[in-house]
C-alpha cells in the first residue's frame, strides 16, 4: 500500500507532486532540525538535504531525538538522516546528509538555486545572516526559525514580498568596558566574562599579542585610564612568560600566583583607582594560606543570597520531601576553587601539549573548559568580595545557554511545514514550472506561554527599502579564477556588460564611475587600478565571495556578483547570465551598513603569490587610509574593533541554545 | 532503534576532546589521578537545557509522573515522545488494535515489520529507546472492557491522554476521574483529550482542581513603595540630599527616591498619593526638581517607575479569589499543604497592612553597591519578620486542626511566602458537561455572533462541528468522511442537522457549513504535520500539569493549522 494516500488526498495531487518534487535545504540537524527532518519525511518531502558542522552532546538528547548515547560525538546531520532513513525504509526519499559549515564555499549561489525551498533550523546570528543572503540573491523561499525555552516563532521570508531576515535591526548583545573586565570587576559576571575571554584565551588560546595590544590602544583612545592600561600591558607581557612554563609540574601554581597575587597586588598599588566610589580594593589571594586554612576569606562585598540558586519552584507533595542538591548546584569551597582551578589548567595544558596546533576554545558542554572558567571566575570573585557562583550558574551565564526542551520544538517544527505548504501552494511545479496556484496566506507565526492565546500570528512585513541585504542586485558569475584578472572584470563585465543594464532614473548622458569591493575591502576604483592585472584567485576572490559593484556616487542600488564555480568547458574565462539586471536607485537617506560584510582589517590580505612582483600593492593597505570611503564602509572604519565585533553579532531574541559571545 | 551508522566522518578541523574523552588524554599524557569530581553526573548533563526551565523540584516532579496513553496513534506517540525525552518515570500505551500499514505511514515510532502485531507494543517499544531512564509497558486489551472489569488500573497515573479514541469511551474515562477526584485529599488525576482531523486539531483538558505552585507571573517584586515599612521609609526620609556629593546623589537607588517623594507628598495631602493626571505630573514635576544634573540615570529611572506609587498594593486579585475558596477557608486534616498555606495567608492579611509578605528580592537598579546592598537588606530583614509572623499563624493553624507543627517543611513554607502572586488554583469542570451541550457552552452559544476577524470565532465554530461529528460518530459507529467521496456531502448535511440541534435553534451561520466541510475533508485521519503540532502541545501541557508550574490551558484548545489560527475557550 502506498505509504501517504491519506497525505496525498488531503493535500491534493497537486500540492503533494510539488512536496515530492521540490529539493529542500534543511540547515541545521540540532533540536528544531530533528523535528522538521521527521515531519518532511512523513509528509512525503523525498528530496533533502540536511547540513550541520555540529556533533551530538549529551545535553542535545533531551530533545533532539534522533539521537542515542552512543551517537555522542558523531557528526549531527549523518546521524540525523539515517535515523530518518531507517524508518523510512522503502518509500524512495533521498536524504543528503552534510556534516559541514554552510558557509564553507562551497555552498555558493548555484548550490542555493537548486533549491526549491530553505529551511533554517538554526542556532546562531552568523549563520542566519549567512543564509538569508544566499536566499535573497539566488531568490528561494526561506522559512527562518528559532525556539527560546517556551517560546518560538517562525518567520517565512520571501523576496520581493516580505521582509529578509536583515530588514529588521537585532539588539546588541550587552558587553563591558575593558577595565570592568580586566581590573575593577563588581558582579560575578564580569568574573565569569574575564575567566572566559582574557585568561582562557591567555593561557590556552590563540596568542594574539598584537590584537591585545590593539584593544588596549582602542580603549585608551576611547578614555580609559591610561595608567591602568599601560599597567594592562605589562601583565599582558607577563602572561606569555607563564604560558611557556605552564605544562611544567608547578606551572599551574605559578599562573595562580602571578593572576591572583602578583597582579592585584600591582593594581592595588594604583592608589587612584581605589579612591571611585564604590570600589572596594581586591584582597591577593595566596595558595599555601587557603591550602592550610590559614589565609582569611576577604569580607563579601554584598550581603548572602536568600533566594535558592536553581528557581523556587516547589513540589505540593504533602510528604516532607528534602530538598536534594544537585551536585554541580551548590557552592564550592574556596579551597576546591583552588584545587579545581590546578587541576583544570593541568587538563588543559596537557591538551594544549597533545595538540599544539589546535588552539583551544571556551564550550560550555567541554568540562575542562567550563571547570577551569569556574574555579577562575569565583577565585577572582573572591579576591574581589563578589559572590561566587555554582557550576550550574556559570555555565548558564559563561555559556549563554537558552533552555531549550522537545515540546517546543516539536510545535515549532509543526507549524514550519505548514508554513512550508503555503509557499509550495504558490510555487511552481519543478517538472511544470508554468503551474502556480493559490492558496493560504504566509504567515509569521508565534507560540507564546499566554494560556489564553498560546499561538499567535501576523502577516509578514513589507521589505526594508533601505535594507542592504535583499534590496541590493545579485549577480551570479562562473569564473575561473585564476584566468580572470581584475582589469577582465572591470572592463569587461562592469563598464561591458553592466553598463548596458537599464538604471533608473538615468540621464542620457550620465556616466557613471565605478568601484568594486570585496567584502569590506575596496579592489578598485577609477582612480586606483593598482590590483588590475591580479587575478581573482591572487586576490582572494574566491567561490561564495562576493564582487560588490557601486556608482561612485551611490545614486543606485550596489551590485553584488556572487563567484560561483567556472565552467569546465568554457571557452572564456567568465560567464554571465544572457540578460544585465536592473538597478534601481539607493533610497535617498544612507543605506544601513552591510552587517554580513566583514569589518576592514588592514592585513587581511594573503600575501601577494610568487607570479606577482613584490612591489604590486595590495589594496587595502593603500587604499583604505587615504581614500574617500564607499557609502557604507565609513562607519565600519570609524568604529572600534569592538563595536565592529558588536555589530557582527546582534543578537535575536529568539534563538535556540545560542552561542553567542559575551564581549 | 539501532543505533544508526553514520558514513564515515570527513576529516575537518574539530574541538579536540570534550565530555569524557578528555580524561583519556589527561591520563594519557599526564598520568594524573582521579579529579576532584563537581561535576553533575550523566543524568543532570541529559536535561540540563530543561532544568533551566522548570528547576530541580519540576524535574522531581517529572520523574514521578507515571502516564498512560490510550488509543495509540501518530498523534498520542508524539506526545509521549515529548515527554519521554525530558524523563518521566513510566508511561503506559493501552490499545488492542494491530498495525496497519496507514499507522507506519503517519506514526514515527513504527516500523514497516510492524505491521499486523499489536501497535501499541511495537510503539512501546521504539518510544523507550528515547530515554534509557524511563519505563514503557504496553497493555494489548479493549480499553471500554477495561474501564468496567478494572478501573482501578487507570487511576494508578498521575496522569491520562485519550489520543482520537471513540466519544463514548473519552466520557466513560472522564466520568472516572472526574468521580476519583471528588474526595477531598483524593488523587486529582488530570485527562487530556486529542481529537484531530486533517488540519484541526483541538485538546481538551479534564481536571477537578488544579493547584500551581508558581505561575511564573512577570514580577514578583512587592515594593510597597505607596505604603512602605517603617524602616524603609525612615531610611527615605532620612537621607540628606543637599549634602550629597554627586557620585553619591546619582546612585540612589529609585526605589529610594520614590518611596522619599511619596512619603513627602503625603504629608502635604492629608495622607492620600497622587490621584488626578494633574496631581501625578505635579509629582513627577516634584521629583524632577531635586535632580542635581541632567543626565542622573537613577531619576530617570525613578521618572519611569513613577507610576507604581499610585499603583497600590494589595493583594493580587487573583490570590484574593483563591482565599475565598471552599476548600480554603474550610481545611482539615486532610487537606493540601497548598490549602493549609492559603488558610494561612487569608488569616495574615487579615490584620494590617493587609498585605502579603514583603518580597526580598529586589529588581536590577542604577545604584552603587553599598546603597543596593543597603536598601536589599531592608527588603530581606522585613521579609524575615514577615515570615516569622507568617510562621507563628501557621503553626496556630495547623494545631487547629490537629497537624503537627513539621507538617509543611520550612522550604516550602518560605518559597510560599516569597511566591504567593505566583499560586493558583484552577478548579475545571466534568467534560461530560460541554459535550452534552451543558453549562458553560450554552452561555458561549447564546452570544455567539461570527466575526471574520476574529480568529476565535472561526475557532468555536470548528469545535461545534467537531463535536457534531462526535454525536454522528455516536449514531453511525463511523467518522464523517470516511466513506466513498459521494457520501461527504450527506454526512455533511446529517453534521449540520446535529449542529442546528446543539445550536437550539440559532441561526446557523455560513461558517458552520465551512467548518463542517473542512471537519469532514479531514475525514478524522491524522496529518504528520497535525501530529507533530498537537503531541508538542499536549506535552506541553501535561508537563505544566505535572510539574504544577506555569496555567494549564483549561480546558479547551482549538487549532486550525491552515489559517494558523487557534483559541482557546472554557466550556
Amino acid at each position: 500500500m502506498p505509504r501517504s494516500t491519506y497525505t496525498e488526498a488531503l493535500l491534493g495531487p497537486e500540492l503533494f507532486k510539488k512536496v515530492k518534487e521540490t529539493r529542500i535545504l534543511v540547515v541545521g540537524a540540532g533540536g528544531i532540525g530533528c523535528e522538521l527532518l521527521k515531519n518532511l519525511v512523513l509528509v512525503g518531502f523525498a528530496n533533502i538535504e540536511i547540513i550541520d558542522l555540529d556533533t551530538i552532546d549529551l545535553s542535545n538528547l533531551n530533545r533532539q531525538f534522533l539521537f542515542r548515547k552512543p551517537d555522542i560525538s558523531k557528526p549531527k546531520a549523518l546521524v540525523a538522516a539515517a535515523t530518518a532513513r531507517h524508518f523510512n525504509p522503502s518509500s524512495g526519499i533521498d536524504i543528503h546528509a552534510r556534516h559541514g559549515n554552510v558557509k564553507d564555499s562551497v555552498n555558493d549561489l548555484e548550490w542555493i538555486k537548486g533549491f526549491g525551498l530553505v529551511m533554517n533550523a538554526l542556532d546562531n546570528m552568523d549563520a542566519r545572516r549567512h543564509v538569508n543572503r544566499l536566499c535573497q540573491a539566488a531568490n528561494v523561499p526561506l522559512i527562518e526559525s528559532g525556539t527560546a525555552g517556551y517560546l518560538g516563532q517562525v518567520t517565512p521570508m520571501i523576496k520581493d514580498e516580505t521582509e529578509c531576515f536583515d530588514c529588521v535591526p537585532k539588539p546588541a548583545p550587552k558587553s563591558f568596558p575593558v577595565c570592568t573586565i580586566r581590573s575593577t570587576p563588581s558582579e560575578p559576571i564580569h568574573c565569569i566574562v574575564w575567566g572566559k575571554t582574557y585568561l582562557f584565551g591567555k593561557l590556552f588560546g590563540e596568542d594574539d599579542e598584537d590584537m591585545d595590544t590593539e584593544e588596549l590602544d582602542k580603549a585608551k583612545a576611547s578614555g580609559e585610564n591610561a595608567e591602568e592600561i599601560e599597567n594592562l600591558k605589562k601583565e599582558a607581557t607577563a602572561f606569555r612568560e607563564v604560558r611557556k612554563n605552564l605544562g611544567e609540574e608547578d606551572g599551574p601554581q605559578r599562573v595562580f600566583h602571578k593572576v591572583f597575587n602578583e597582579d592585584i597586588n600591582r593594581l592595588l598599588a594604583m592608589e587612584d583607582m581605589w579612591k571611585k566610589e564604590g570600589r572596594i580594593k581586591p584582597v591577593p589571594l595566596e595558595h599555601e594560606g587557603i591550602m592550610n586554612g590559614t589565609f582569611a576569606t576577604p569580607p563579601s562585598r554584598q550581603a548572602p543570597s536568600t533566594s535558592a540558586p536553581n528557581g523556587t519552584a516547589q513540589t505540593n507533595g504533602s510528604s516532607a520531601q528534602k530538598k536534594q542538591s544537585l551536585k554541580d548546584q551548590r557552592e564550592l569551597t574556596l579551597k576546591e576553587n583552588l584545587e579545581l582551578f590546578i587541576d583544570s589548567c593541568k587538563r588543559l595544558s596537557a591538551r594544549s601539549i597533545a595538540y599544539p596546533d589546535t588552539p583551544l576554545s571556551f564550550d560550555k558542554d567541554d568540562d575542562d573548559t567550563l571547570d577551569f572558567v569556574l574555579a577562575t571566575a569565583n577565585l577572582r570573585a573572591t579576591a574581589y568580595g563578589i559572590a561566587n557562583k555554582t557550576r550550574f550558574q556559570v555555565k548558564e551565564m559563561a555559556g549563554n545557554i537558552i533552555p531549550a526542551i522537545a515540546t517546543t520544538n516539536a510545535i515549532i517544527a509543526g507549524l514550519i511545514v505548514m508554513q512550508s505548504l503555503n509557499i509550495l501552494r504558490r510555487l511552481p511545479l519543478p517538472s511544470a514550472p508554468a503551474e502556480s496556484s493559490a492558496g493560504p496566506a504566509i504567515r509569521n507565526v508565534f507560540l507564546r506561554t499566554d494560556a489564553i492565546k498560546p499561538l499567535g500570528y501576523s502577516m509578514p512585513a513589507k521589505a526594508d527599502k533601505k535594507c542592504s541585504v535583499c534590496r541590493d542586485i545579485y549577480v551570479p558569475i562562473k569564473v575561473d579564477l585564476e584566468k580572470c584578472t581584475l582589469r577582465a572584470f572591470v572592463d569587461e563585465v562592469v563598464k561591458g556588460w553592466l553598463s548596458k543594464a537599464e538604471f533608473e532614473g538615468k540621464d542620457e548622458d550620465e556616466d557613471i564611475e565605478w568601484t568594486i569591493f570585496e567584502g569590506g575591502r575596496l579592489l578598485a576604483d577609477p582612480d586606483f587600478d593598482d590590483n588590475h592585472e591580479r587575478t581573482l584567485d591572487d586576490l582572494d576572490v574566491k567561490r561564495g565571495k562576493m564582487l560588490t559593484v557601486r556608482d561612485e556616487d551611490g545614486k543606485y542600488r550596489p551590485v553584488h556578483f556572487s563567484i560561483c564555480e567556472g565552467d569546465a568547458q568554457a571557452t572564456s574565462p567568465y560567464s554571465l547570465p544572457s540578460e544585465p539586471p536592473c538597478v534601481p536607485l539607493a533610497p535617498p537617506a544612507p543605506a544601513s551598513r552591510e552587517p554580513s560584510e566583514e569589518p576592514i582589517i588592514l592585513d587581511s590580505m594573503p600575501p601577494p603569490t610568487n607570479n606577482v612582483s613584490e612591489n604590486t600593492p595590495i589594496s587595502s593597505t593603500t587604499a583604505v587610509g587615504t581614500k574617500r570611503s564607499a557609502p557604507d564602509d565609513g562607519d565600519v572604519k570609524g568604529a572600534t574593533e569592538e563595536e565592529q565585533v558588536v555589530k557582527k553579532r546582534k543578537v535575536v531574541v529568539l534563538d535556540e541554545e545560542d552561542d553567542f559571545e559575551i564581549l | 532503534m539501532p543505533s544508526s551508522d553514520p558514513v564515515e566522518e570527513e576529516s575537518r578541523p574539530t574541538k579536540i576532546t570534550k565530555m569524557d574523552d578528555s580524561l583519556d588524554v589527561t591520563s594519557a599524557t599526564t598520568g594524573t589521578s582521579t579529579i576532584p569530581s563537581y561535576r553533575p553526573d550523566a543524568k543532570t548533563r541529559r536535561y540540563d537545557r530543561q532544568l533551566r526551565l522548570w528547576a530541580s523540584a519540576g524535574q522531581r516532579s517529572l520523574e514521578s509522573a507515571r502516564v498512560l496513553l490510550v488509543g495509540c496513534d501518530a498523534t498520542g506517540c508524539q506526545a509521549l515522545k515529548n515527554l519521554v525525552l525530558p524523563g518521566i518515570s513510566h508511561f503506559t500505551i493501552l490499545s488492542p488494535d494491530l498495525t496497519t500499514a496507514q499507522d507506519v505511514a503517519t506514526n514515527f515510532f513504527l516500523h514497516p515489520d510492524s505491521v499486523g502485531s499489536p501497535i501499541a507494543e511495537e510503539s512501546v517499544k521504539y518510544l523507550k529507546e528515547l530515554n534509557p531512564a524511563v519505563e514503557g509497558s504496553a497493555k494489548v486489551e479493549d480499553p471500554a472492557s477495561l474501564l468496567v472489569t478494572d478501573p482501578a488500573f487507570f487511576t494508578t497515573y498521575t496522569l491520562i491522554i485519550a489520543s482520537n479514541v471513540i466519544p463514548s469511551l473519552e466520557l466513560e474515562l472522564a466520568d472516572l476521574l472526574w468521580q476519583t477526584s471528588a474526595s477531598v485529599g483524593g488523587s486529582d488525576i488530570p485527562l487530556i483529550c486529542i481529537r484531530n482531523s486533517g488540519f484541526i486539531g483541538r485538546v481538551e483538558i479534564q481536571l477537578r482542581e488544579h493547584s500551581v505552585v508558581d505561575t511564573h507571573p512577570d514580577t514578583t517584586h512587592t515594593l510597597r513603595l505607596d505604603a512602605p515599612f517603617t524602616s524603609l521609609e525612615h531610611h527615605a526620609r532620612s537621607l540628606d540630599l543637599a549634602t550629597m556629593d554627586s557620585m553619591e546623589h546619582s546612585h540612589i537607588p529609585w526605589v529610594v527616591l520614590l518611596v522619599r517623594a511619596a512619603s513627602i507628598w503625603k504629608e502635604s495631602h492629608n495622607g492620600r498619593l497622587p490621584e488626578s493626571s494633574e496631581e501625578k505630573a505635579e509629582f513627577k514635576e516634584l521629583l524632577k526638581k531635586d535632580k542635581a544634573k541632567g543626565d542622573e540615570e537613577n531619576y530617570e529611572e525613578a521618572l519611569a517607575q513613577a507610576y507604581r506609587v499610585w499603583g497600590k498594593s494589595e493583594l493580587p486579585w487573583e490570590t484574593g479569589q483563591i482565599l475565598d475558596d471552599d476548600s480554603v477557608k474550610n481545611i482539615s486534616t486532610n487537606s493540601k499543604n497548598l490549602h493549609i498555606l492559603l488558610h494561612t495567608l487569608s488569616e495574615y492579611v487579615s490584620a494590617p497592612p493587609h498585605l502579603p509578605p514583603t518580597s526580598p528580592s529586589l529588581p536590577d537598579m542604577h545604584s552603587s553597591t553599598t546603597s543596593y546592598v543597603h536598601l536589599q537588606n531592608l527588603y530581606k530583614q522585613e521579609y524575615q519578620s514577615d515570615l516569622k509572623r507568617f510562621k507563628r499563624l501557621l503553626s496556630q493553624t495547623l494545631q487547629n486542626i490537629g497537624l503537627e507543627e513539621e507538617t509543611i517543611p520550612d522550604e516550602e513554607v518560605e518559597s510560599f511566602a516569597k511566591n504567593v502572586a505566583g499560586v493558583g488554583i484552577i478548579k475545571g469542570t466534568p467534560l461530560r458537561q460541554g459535550k452534552e451541550g451543558k453549562g458553560l457552552i450554552v452561555r458561549a452559544i447564546e452570544d455567539y455572533q461570527y466575526d471574520e476577524y476574529d480568529g476565535s470565532s472561526t475557532c468555536f465554530a470548528m469545535h461545534l462541528a467537531l463535536l457534531a461529528a462526535e454525536r454522528f460518530y455516536a449514531l453511525h459507529k463511523r467518522w464523517p468522511g470516511t466513506k466513498s467521496k459521494a457520501d461527504m456531502c450527506e454526512d455533511n448535511q446529517q453534521i449540520e442537522e446535529v449542529l442546528k440541534g446543539i445550536m437550539g435553534g440559532k441561526e446557523v451561520a455560513n461558517v458552520f457549513a465551512e467548518s463542517i466541510a473542512e471537519v469532514t475533508r479531514g475525514g478524522f485521519g491524522t496529518l504528520p504535520t497535525t501530529a507533530a503540532f498537537l503531541g508538542g502541545v499536549v506535552a506541553q501541557e501535561a508537563i505544566k500539569l505535572v510539574t504544577n508550574q506555569y496555567t494549564p490551558l483549561d480546558n479547551t484548545v482549538i487549532v486550525d493549522l491552515i489559517k494558523s489560527q487557534s483559541a482557546k475557550f472554557k466550556f
